[in-house]
């Protein structure tokens, strides 16, 4: 046992009043008796008890009663704090998409919760548990609790997001949750392989388990959707990814679907384990398209895809450059307004093109629009490893591009990529072609020096694709988001008061953050309606995430869950203040009715 | 019996069981008496009475009343008139009345006391003998006194009995070494049967000295002895008490545990031991009452009245 404020035993020298009290104090019972004829003779005899002034006290059972209540009432002060060792259990449940994924007896959310609410039932009443889901982003939906039948009507409202899984994350926050020096079970349900979650933050005292659910792997999904304009011409296009993930052929019919109207509807044959590119030209309408794969697998949430056709008229292009190579080849894009700067005038960016591409040199800070550079000069030191290595030829600026056909002759050496560019290709040690779009800005840094070798078709053929790529739609319309990335609006005061109704209808909340329209719980996938006074738009969010439609649960683990050996014995104080008060409270009672009996003639 | 001696009663003795049970006792001694001979009841001897009994010669000092005025004149002799005296039955009822008496139970024990003397005094009185209510230590604030030791005789002098027993009080010190001693004395002739009520509160030795004088008076005695349940025992809980004497306000500082509760009734029954033993010896009747019991209840085995006609209390 231990006091959370052990200076109350600074009050303990109030015993000695109430010794002092009751060693001065007239306490004897008076007794009239008839005559002192047999009395005296007692007080006569040696072997009588006779009566001293520690006896006034020692016999008194008041001054003890009174002695145990002011004991009690120090000890309530003092706050003891018993110690007891419970477990505390973190239960991190996969809600990601690939928990929708159809097994035998339900999806495999259901089989989670089943495992759940098994763990807690064999749980002691005492141990405490925390639910923590996990998805794109980790929620504690249920703090630490002794709570069972609260944990289970908590486990039982665990809905499934179309969001890919980010384990590590959840494991952190649970991390959070254990107290020092204290040991802190955690069990992971998931669909995944346990060595998924990657790296544990350094601390020891936790202990991990994992339970695997799920059995399936026979799934079809899509895994990329580019949309953009077409190379030539005026159309509205976009590249659509559909990937096989097993072992045999996949037969299924594509289904596109706009305005409520089938548009296409042909039956596809995908090859095993492979992907096949619908490339989708020359739509009519803007309005938003649903293609559906229909097939018979196990995730149908992948097989489904959203997205908005835009066209490429009336866009602006702003190119620093001193090459009239350069102007020339832009001043024959028939869709774009060009504007052009001399090299020297990088840093006068207006910010109010769609396009932005430099010859030559990084911006100091990059411009809302599609950016492409080509070799910057700094630090200017050539790259003297010339040969390609490694490319990424499923990215839409590489597909289809023979790449050798570059000539590296030139290229600039860069030292230092920026933290949101992706290498999509690369020499042994360096790398060529960067690509990343931060804040749904696309961007692309080339190494190789692509503006002087531009009549070469090939390199023709790749800058024509990083335009298309950099610059998919009109900057306000560029609305295909994934699932679980936050929504952006800008320029909020031009569009006045702003409502997001979600795939299904229902309105979403809003935050603002630094002037913008942050909308962050994209979590179901399809068409998001934007409506404003400038009337409504819309964005598609779609999971494209071939690490969450190719879960694969380990086959033969399934069971494993069913031994989880708990050994975390944390230790908690709990405060048993309440306790002695009411037993301070008590004894007044007694010593009330102690003192009342004995007054009573 | 009229409803105005109920005031000198307890609450308790005021319902018709307790009178039905005097009744019943009156009964049951009047069969008694039938049955004994007259000699046994009644003392022939001359003296003063209005049955004739013959004459003898005339002493100096006679009473002149009953000179027989006819044969001085016929035979000029002094002759005195001689007539049957018949003694009457003399019940001195002896009434405790110090401030010990009050008892630890509110002055339980005088009014079991003074109930048990009317109850008796009535018994007696309804059977034609002569009473004499005493209380020790005397008062002379009394309408009926003890001082001028007029017995009573006859049940109209009911009234007189209650009178007394309204006006006596449990408050006086103890005097029987004094008191009861003087009164012996006083008339050792009437003294042929005394009911003594007290607590006897005093050291065996005084107690068995005025018993003995009471013997040495030729007098049949029975004492009855009051004793509230406290007295006897008491409920040890350790604390210390400070015991106050009803009598002389003296006090005493002891501790009340188990230890000294084994001491005290040890004493306690030594000395009764001791007063029993006594009374045994020299033919004296003890009766004990505990005065948390119904003592006039029938239906309790050791009823004091049964005790009382079982000791012959009122026989010749």
């Amino acid at each position: 046992m231990t006091f959370a404020n052990p200076w109350a035993f600074l009050l303990l020298p109030a015993i000695i009043p109430l010794i002092l009290l009751y060693l001065f104090k007239e306490v004897e019972r008076k007794m009239a008796v008839p005559s002192l004829l047999f009395w005296k003779s007692l007080e006569n005899r040696p072997s009588a008890s006779k009566s001293t002034r520690m006896q006034r006290f020692i016999t008194e059972p008041l001054f003890w009663l009174q002695l145990l209540v002011l004991l009690f009432i120090i000890g309530t002060l003092a706050e003891p704090l018993i110690q007891k060792s419970v477990r505390k259990v973190v239960l991190i449940l996969d809600i990601s998409a690939s928990m929708q994924t159809r097994e035998a007896g339900g999806n495999r959310l259901t089989l989670a919760k089943a495992e759940a609410h098994r763990i807690i039932n064999n749980l002691e009443e005492t141990d405490q548990v925390a639910i923590i889901t996990s998805a794109i982003q980790p929620e504690r939906v249920l703090d630490f609790t002794v709570n069972k039948d609260l944990t289970r009507n908590k486990i039982a409202g665990i809905e499934a997001e179309d969001t890919p899984t980010r384990l590590h994350e959840a494991l952190t926050l649970a991390t959070t949750m254990a107290d020092a020096d204290k040991v802190l079970d955690v069990i992971i349900i998931s669909d995944q392989p346990e060595e998924r979650p990657g790296r544990l933050p350094d601390q020891t005292s936790i202990n991990l388990h994992a339970i695997t659910v799920g059995q399936t792997d026979v799934n079809v999904g899509f895994v990329a959707f580019h949309p953009g304009s077409a190379v030539f011409g005026p159309g509205v296009a976009g590249d659509l990814i559909l990937r096989n993930y097993q072992s045999k052929p996949s037969l299924g019919r594509l289904h596109m679907i706009q305005d409520n109207q089938s548009i296409l509807n042909e039956p596809m044959e995908l090859p095993p384990g492979g992907s096949v590119p619908i490339i989708i030209e020359d739509l009519d309408s803007r309005a938003p398209v649903e293609i559906i794969f229909e097939t018979n697998d196990s995730l149908a949430l992948d097989n489904r895809a959203y997205f908005l056709p835009v066209s490429n008229q009336n866009k602006t292009l702003q190119v620093f450059t001193d090459t009239p190579a350069l102007v020339l080849l832009l001043n024959q894009l028939e869709d774009f307004q060009v504007s052009v700067l001399p090299l020297s005038g990088h840093a006068d960016a207006d910010q109010s093109h769609d396009v932005y591409i430099y010859d030559g040199v990084v911006p100091d800070s990059y411009p809302d629009g599609g950016v492409i550079v080509f070799a910057p000069t700094d630090p200017g030191q050539p790259l003297t490893d010339i040969e390609i290595y490694d490319w990424s030829p499923d990215h839409p600026i590489l597909r289809d591009v023979v790449l050798e056909r570059i000539s590296l002759s030139g290229a600039a050496l860069i030292t230092q990529p920026p933290p949101w560019a992706t290498v999509i290709a690369q020499t042994q040690e360096h790398p060529l072609i960067l690509a990343g779009d931060p804040a749904s800005s696309r961007r692309v840094i080339f190494a190789p020096d692509l503006i002087r070798q531009i009549e070469s078709p090939t390199a023709l053929l790749l800058f024509l694709k990083t335009l298309a790529w950099v610059n998919p739609g009109t900057r306000s319309d560029r609305r295909q988001l994934k699932t679980g990335d936050p929504f952006v609006q800008r320029a909020i005061s031009d569009t006045g008061k702003i409502t997001i109704l979600s795939p299904s209808g229902i309105p979403l909340p809003i935050m603002y953050q630094n002037e913008s329209l942050h909308r962050s719980h994209t979590n179901k996938s399809g068409i998001y309606t934007v409506q404003s006074e400038l009337g409504d738009r819309y964005f598609a969010a779609n999971l494209f995430n071939e690490i969450e439609s190719d879960i694969r649960p380990p086959r033969g683990r399934q069971n494993e869950g069913l031994n989880v050996d708990l050994n975390s014995q944390a230790v908690i104080d709990t405060a048993y203040w309440r306790w002695t008060l009411w037993a301070a409270m008590g004894g007044v009672l007694i010593c009330w009715f102690y003192q009342a009996r004995r007054q009573r003639p | 019996m009229s409803d105005r001696y109920f005031q000198t009663l307890s609450a308790d003795l005021t319902d018709a069981q307790f009178f039905k049970t005097l009744d019943r006792l009156r009964l049951s001694y009047l069969r008694r008496k039938r049955g004994w001979t007259g000699g046994e009841r009644v003392v022939r001897r001359v003296g003063a009475s209005i049955e004739f009994a013959g004459h003898r010669s005339y002493d100096p000092g006679d009473d002149l009343r009953y000179l027989d005025w006819h044969l001085l004149a016929r035979l000029d002799e002094p002759y005195i008139k001689t007539y049957q005296e018949q003694e009457y039955y003399y019940v001195h009822i002896i009434l405790d009345a110090s401030a010990s008496m009050f008892g630890m139970r509110e002055g339980r024990k005088f009014q079991v006391a003074k109930d048990m003397a009317f109850a008796l005094s009535y018994l007696t009185l309804i059977n034609d003998d002569r009473l004499m209510l005493v209380r020790i230590p005397d008062s002379t604030d009394l309408p009926y006194r003890t001082a001028s030791r007029a017995f009573l005789l006859g049940r109209h002098q009911m009234p007189a009995v209650n009178r007394f027993m309204s006006h006596v009080h449990a408050d006086g010190l103890s005097s029987f070494e004094t008191g009861l001693a003087r009164y012996i004395h006083t008339d050792r002739r009437h003294l042929n049967r005394a009911v003594l009520l007290s607590d006897f509160q005093q050291p065996v030795a005084q107690i068995t000295n005025q018993l003995s004088q009471f013997l040495s008076a030729n007098c049949q005695l029975t004492i009855i002895r009051l004793i509230d349940p406290e007295e006897r025992t008491f409920e040890p809980d350790r604390m210390q008490v400070r015991v106050k004497d009803l009598e002389n306000g003296e006090e005493r500082l002891l501790t009340l545990d188990e230890n000294n509760k084994k001491q005290y009734e040890q004493l306690f029954n030594e000395h009764r031991a001791a007063l029993m033993a006594f009374c045994t010896h020299h033919g004296i009747s003890y009766i004990e009452c505990d005065t948390s019991q119904k003592w006039y209840d029938p239906s309790y085995e050791d009823a004091l009245l049964h005790q009382l006609i079982q000791n012959h209390i009122f026989q010749a």
